[in-house]
């Protein structure tokens, strides 16, 4: 008895293997596309609120947005937004739980959204303004993790005036396959 | 028997038909590393090319011998200078313009001069509008024909995607300034 297709079978068994290997095709695609924009983030919070993902706990602690904040050096200058501008000043609180998450592998990359428009932190305003001394979830020599100890972090972003309004904090770890959004 | 010996015919003349037809579309196709890679948008100066993310208008383009910023000695050469003066609106999410480039026509790619960094395109972030001035150094025979490039950013799906040609106009008899060209600091804006 042969296994070979026969020559009334040799089509389907043709239209066969081309289906699957579309298949095989698109789930590839698909698995490339999403892994460039994650569909959406693991939870969400608003002010106050803490949420939990991948053994991390997230709390917002302040979402500001406005023209002029306090400097973080004494005697200096408020920090003004230029002209046609906002300012957009997040502070939330990390807390890492999970003993199988390393402490010195604590990387996030943080963005501010709002519809299709991203903004990455503005690093002259973050560093002139009056904030936590952690700028990112990283470890660093002068501010070290430790487990189940709170870490605040202070992000600044600089965009045009009014698109604030119905902006969110983004905050994406393990390169993306995880995500917070935290809400005004 | 013979239909066992048929149906192996059968089967190298298959194989053999599937070779060749992919050596054909091999050698029809267009290389992917070059060809497919960038989905091209073309203008000239004083036009606005659009890309989804980004509007380039080449404003001006000068040829001189010598450049000088706010600061320091003018950069003098012994080649041509190209300075382009530009405005990129960027939309969407921020653009790094790290791959600025001056294409010949005979496929020479030339990258802006180090020393005019702070006049030249850097990241702007979305909904703001950069004002700038790209300095390239081009031997006088390649400059007729050069293209401005403002290639994609790069990341790790890079294929298909849209990037900016400008014809720069320049020709064989297109004048040289005499002097040195001031160079103005890049400026930055919200898009209006």
């Amino acid at each position: 008895m042969s296994t070979r297709p026969g020559p009334g079978r040799a089509p389907r068994f043709a239209a066969v293997a081309g289906a699957i290997a579309l298949l095989v095709a698109l789930a590839t695609g698909a698995h490339a596309y999403l892994a460039l924009e994650p569909l959406g983030p693991d939870a969400t919070a608003g002010p106050g609120r803490t949420v939990t993902v991948a053994g991390v706990d997230y709390r917002l602690d302040r979402f500001a947005v406005g023209t002029r904040f306090a400097p973080d050096e004494a005697g200096d200058d408020p920090v003004r937004a230029p002209a046609g501008t906002e300012i957009v000043f997040v502070t939330f609180t990390r807390t890492v739980h999970d003993r199988r998450s390393p402490l010195d592998e604590q990387f996030c990359d943080v963005s501010l959204r709002a519809g299709d428009d991203v903004w990455q932190t503005d690093d002259t305003v973050t560093y002139r303004i009056a904030r936590p001394r952690r700028l990112t979830c990283s470890a660093t020599d002068d501010a070290p993790l430790a487990y189940d100890q709170p870490a605040r972090i202070g992000v600044a972003f600089l965009v045009p005036a009014g698109k604030a309004d119905r902006a969110v904090l983004r905050i994406e770890v393990d390169g993306g396959d995880h995500g917070v959004e935290l809400h005004r | 028997m013979t239909g066992a010996r048929t149906r192996a015919r059968s089967g190298w003349v298959a194989l053999v038909v599937c070779v060749l037809l992919a050596l054909v579309l091999t050698a029809v196709t267009p290389d992917p590393a070059t060809n497919v890679r960038r989905d091209w948008v073309d203008g000239r100066v004083g036009q606005s090319v659009v890309e989804p993310d980004l509007t380039t208008t080449v404003q001006q383009v000068r040829l001189a011998r010598s450049a000088s910023r706010s600061y320091g000695d003018p950069f003098v050469s012994r080649q041509r200078l190209v300075l382009v003066r530009l405005a990129v609106d960027v939309r969407h999410r921020q653009r790094l313009f790290s791959r600025v480039t001056l294409l010949t026509t005979t496929g020479l790619s030339y990258e802006p001069r180090d020393e005019f960094v702070s006049q030249g395109l850097s990241t702007t972030q979305a909904g703001f509008t950069r004002t700038a001035t790209m300095v390239f150094e081009v031997p006088p025979e390649h400059v007729p024909g050069s293209r401005l490039v403002i290639d994609a950013d790069g990341g790790a799906f890079d294929f298909y995607t849209r990037a900016t040609r400008v014809d720069l106009g320049l020709t064989a008899a297109t004048a040289i300034d005499p002097g040195a060209v001031r160079v103005p600091d890049s400026t930055v804006r919200v898009t209006g």
